[in-house]
């Protein structure tokens, strides 16, 4: 459980807000997509809820606690981040960059061990092929793949995701979509992925938050957001992929022999 | 063939402390600048400063710099001394590390910098975002990913230092840089030879030995890292210990003992110090070195020699008790440290030299060798009979027409102010040489006139003609023996030293200068000095 109050976030003290008053709530086991153009403000947003970065007032509440009381390393140790640009550690293997969270956590070795295969297992990267490989010798999908072991290794019950798929091609796309909504459901994870494409947010998501402006312009589920926009802007946002989808239905629906 | 088995003898001694002085610098360059680089990227208002300073170290020349450091630890140990009873050596060693440490700074410094602020940020925030502390972030992330762009920054310090550090014979430290300056200064291009190949190939095997390693690392080799690690750590280990290991084993009395924190107060007999023999950058300063050392060392006395010394660097040397004894001429010291200007008569010079050396830093006058080493300003003989010049005045008259050449000091030296002004010398053009070079310049017609020694046997050698001084402007430089305060009274010095007084005429000692820089039947410095010796002995 997530509960957001109030958010403000401003870079240049206080002419314009980047983040400008946003509250919201994000129940357990739930899978929120921040939906938005560039620059309205999501990703500065999301990065508040670990302390990446740094609200100017407000409050943000995990688990009932208020993070400015917690350490902001011990609080992102405890929230699993998959990185826009994967983010891995080039240096380091598979294997290590998995382990990361543990090994700063102290783990022992053996669990370590244990933890790692387990994870690439979850993230269909089979250990005994891909535990020693270099990062960068793995494509994109599979990259983002170690990303999002890496962000579960520490069993974090929360999960931020900045536009995690965005950089891979459609059929991978597609299919780690498929993949971490399965995960998140096995692990019942309560989860915040940032997004710019509407249809993943629309397929993936269990409620989705429209921002424009560092406000938040309309929270609702995916239906709800299709049959029912608050405004022109929600709307615009969501006429794109109707009309794709109609144009697809159009191109298999059987040919007119007139 | 002969000659170069003589010099490749030379090569463990020179070498070894080649190898001490490159390395020792190297490790408190790297020791010095990853954490300055770290403070840089920290705290970016430390950026501009810590860079700056070391651009600019990087910009004094090599050689200046070196030599910048002798007077610089005269002015700590000006402040040190007093206060803690510790005097720094001011020639040698310490010079030489301060210095060559320096002008690592610079690449090692600038690549390590470079290296850190070019992790890519998303990698740091992600090493953040996942919970690493910055310094977690920095040892785990930023170091590692850094360390290639920082390995090649201290293969450049590598290959710079190998090659600066032959530069520091001349303020008294013995490296490769011995073979060059005394293969330049005695015409013996074996010797130089010996020293450049040395030096290149050491920095060509250093330069591959951590090439490899920044390869490794970049591709993350760990064997090769480790086993190319562990090659460069032997070197290492060996390089700090080698001048230690090279005494040990040929067993002779070379190590300097000296330290220079009082330790009078043991009551156990002091153990016997060497005694420094100096030489200044030329032939006949190395032949009586040797002289001087070997009739020390026959009467038991352990000898370390420092050669290719500065005039003011020897001096300075002398004063402090850096060097015991050299051979100086009482016109450079008349002129030159007691700052005096014209001319007396060669005796009263002499006179007051020795009273103020006493007075002022408890040296003592020896004696007067015999011979004179005048700084004489000479032209080819035919050009001379050709215009009619015989005499300075003579020459004053065709200067605007003629071109001079001069060695690194002349033209700062006060001689050729008072030759100026008493003769008002107004030469077409002037240029500063090497020696060696200058004499090769004034033999191709080069130059028309140069400042020569009027004991230096290319005079014969070459056809020239030293013109007369009849104002005498430049005072007589006859060739004493200094001792140090250390040594002024030690017996057995003064003993095994006397017999030399009066014992060279300078028909004696052109010879000797000739049997050492002619071009054909060369001989090594040492057996000339043995062979001066021969003849100081006979006409005895």
């Amino acid at each position: 459980m997530i509960t957001l109050t109030d958010i403000r976030k401003t870079y240049d003290g206080g002419q314009t807000f980047a983040v400008d008053g946003i509250s919201l709530e994000i129940s357990e086991g739930d899978l929120l997509a921040i939906v938005g153009e560039s620059g309205c403000g999501k990703t500065t947003l999301m990065k508040s809820i670990n302390r990446l970065n740094p609200i100017t007032s407000g409050m943000i509440e995990v688990d009932g606690e208020n993070i400015s009381d917690l350490d902001p390393v011990m609080l992102r140790r405890r929230i699993g981040y998959v990185f826009q640009r994967i983010g891995l550690f080039p240096h380091m293997t598979v294997g290590e960059n998995v382990a990361t969270v543990p090994m700063l956590m102290k783990w022992d070795p053996a669990t370590i061990d244990q933890r790692v295969n387990e994870l690439l297992e979850l993230v269909h990267l089979p250990p005994e092929q891909y535990r020693e490989r270099r990062s960068k010798d793995l494509s994109g999908g599979q990259q983002q793949r170690v990303g999002l072991a890496r962000a579960l290794a520490a069993r974090p019950s929360i999960m931020l995701m900045d536009e995690p798929f965005g950089a891979l091609d459609p059929m991978t796309r597609d299919q780690l979509q498929n993949d971490f909504r399965q995960l998140h459901d096995q692990l019942n994870l309560t989860t915040i992925m940032v997004t710019h494409d509407m249809v993943e947010a629309l397929l993936l998501a269990d409620r989705i938050a429209v921002m424009a402006n560092g406000k938040i312009l309309q929270v609702g589920t995916p239906h709800e957001l299709m049959t029912n926009p608050v405004n022109e802007t929600v709307a615009s946002f969501i006429e794109t992929p109707k009309r794709q989808a109609d144009q697809l239905e159009a191109l298999s629906a059987p040919e007119d022999s007139a | 063939m002969n000659s170069l088995l003589l010099e490749l003898a030379e090569l463990p001694g020179n070498l070894s402390h080649h190898l001490l002085i490159t390395l020792l610098s190297l490790s408190l360059g790297i020791l010095i600048s990853i954490p300055l680089a770290l403070l840089a990227i920290r705290h970016k208002k430390f950026q501009y400063p810590v860079l700056t300073f070391v651009s600019v170290v990087q910009t004094i020349p090599s050689l200046a710099l070196l030599a910048l450091m002798v007077p610089v630890l005269v002015g700590v140990n000006f402040v040190l001394t007093p206060v803690t009873g510790i005097s720094l050596p001011e020639l040698g060693f310490i010079p030489t590390i301060v210095a060559l440490t320096l002008y690592s700074l610079l690449p090692i410094l600038r690549n390590s910098v470079t290296g850190l602020m070019n992790v890519e940020p998303a990698i740091i925030e992600a090493a953040k975002g996942v919970g690493m502390t910055p310094r977690q972030s920095l040892w785990k992330v930023e170091l590692p990913l850094a360390l290639p762009v920082i390995v090649a920054g201290i293969r450049t310090a590598t290959v710079w230092t190998v090659g600066i550090a032959t530069l520091a014979t001349p303020v008294g430290q013995q490296c490769l840089g011995n073979f060059i300056f005394r293969g330049l200064q005695t015409r013996n291009w074996t010797a130089v030879l010996v020293g450049c190949v040395a030096a290149a190939s050491l920095a060509i095997l250093l330069d591959s030995l951590i090439g490899r390693l920044q390869t490794a690392i970049e591709d993350r080799k760990t064997k090769t890292i480790k086993r190319t690690g562990t090659v460069l750590a032997s070197i290492l280990v060996f390089g700090l210990a080698a001048p230690t290991l090279f005494a040990l084993m040929t067993d002779t009395p070379q190590v300097d003992q000296r330290t220079s924190v009082a330790n009078q107060n043991d009551e156990q007999p002091e153990p016997q110090e060497n005694i420094v023999v100096g030489a200044k950058t030329f032939t006949e300063q190395f032949i009586l070195a040797e002289l001087m050392s070997e009739r020390l060392q026959d009467a038991g006395l352990p000898v370390t020699k420092k050669k290719s010394l500065g005039s003011t660097i020897i001096f300075d040397g002398l004063t402090t008790g850096e060097i015991d004894v050299y051979v100086d001429y009482t016109g450079t010291i008349w002129a030159n440290h007691m700052q005096r200007e014209g001319t007396k008569a060669p005796w009263r010079i002499n006179a007051e030299m020795a009273a103020w050396l006493e007075q002022e830093h408890g040296i003592r006058t020896l004696g007067n060798l015999g011979f004179e080493n005048a700084y004489a300003l000479a032209m080819r003989r035919e050009d001379a009979r050709r215009l009619g010049i015989e005499t300075i005045a003579d020459l004053a008259e065709h200067a605007p027409d003629l071109t001079i050449g001069g060695d690194f000091e002349f033209f700062g030296r006060p001689e050729w102010k008072a030759l100026g002004q008493t003769y008002g010398l107004n030469f077409e053009e002037k240029t500063s040489y090497e020696s060696t070079f200058m004499y090769e310049a004034i033999k191709r017609d080069e130059v028309d006139v140069i400042s020569a020694f009027s004991t230096d046997g290319r005079i014969e050698a070459y056809e020239l003609l030293v013109l007369k001084d009849p104002q005498q402007a430049i005072p007589p430089y006859d060739a004493v023996i200094l001792l140090s305060k250390d040594v002024a009274d030690h017996p057995l010095v003064i003993d095994s030293l006397e017999p030399l007084i009066n014992g060279i005429d300078p028909l004696l000692m052109r010879r000797a200068n000739h049997r050492v820089d002619r071009d054909d039947n060369k001989k090594p410095v040492n057996e000339t000095a043995e062979w001066l010796w021969g003849e100081i002995a006979k006409s005895r």
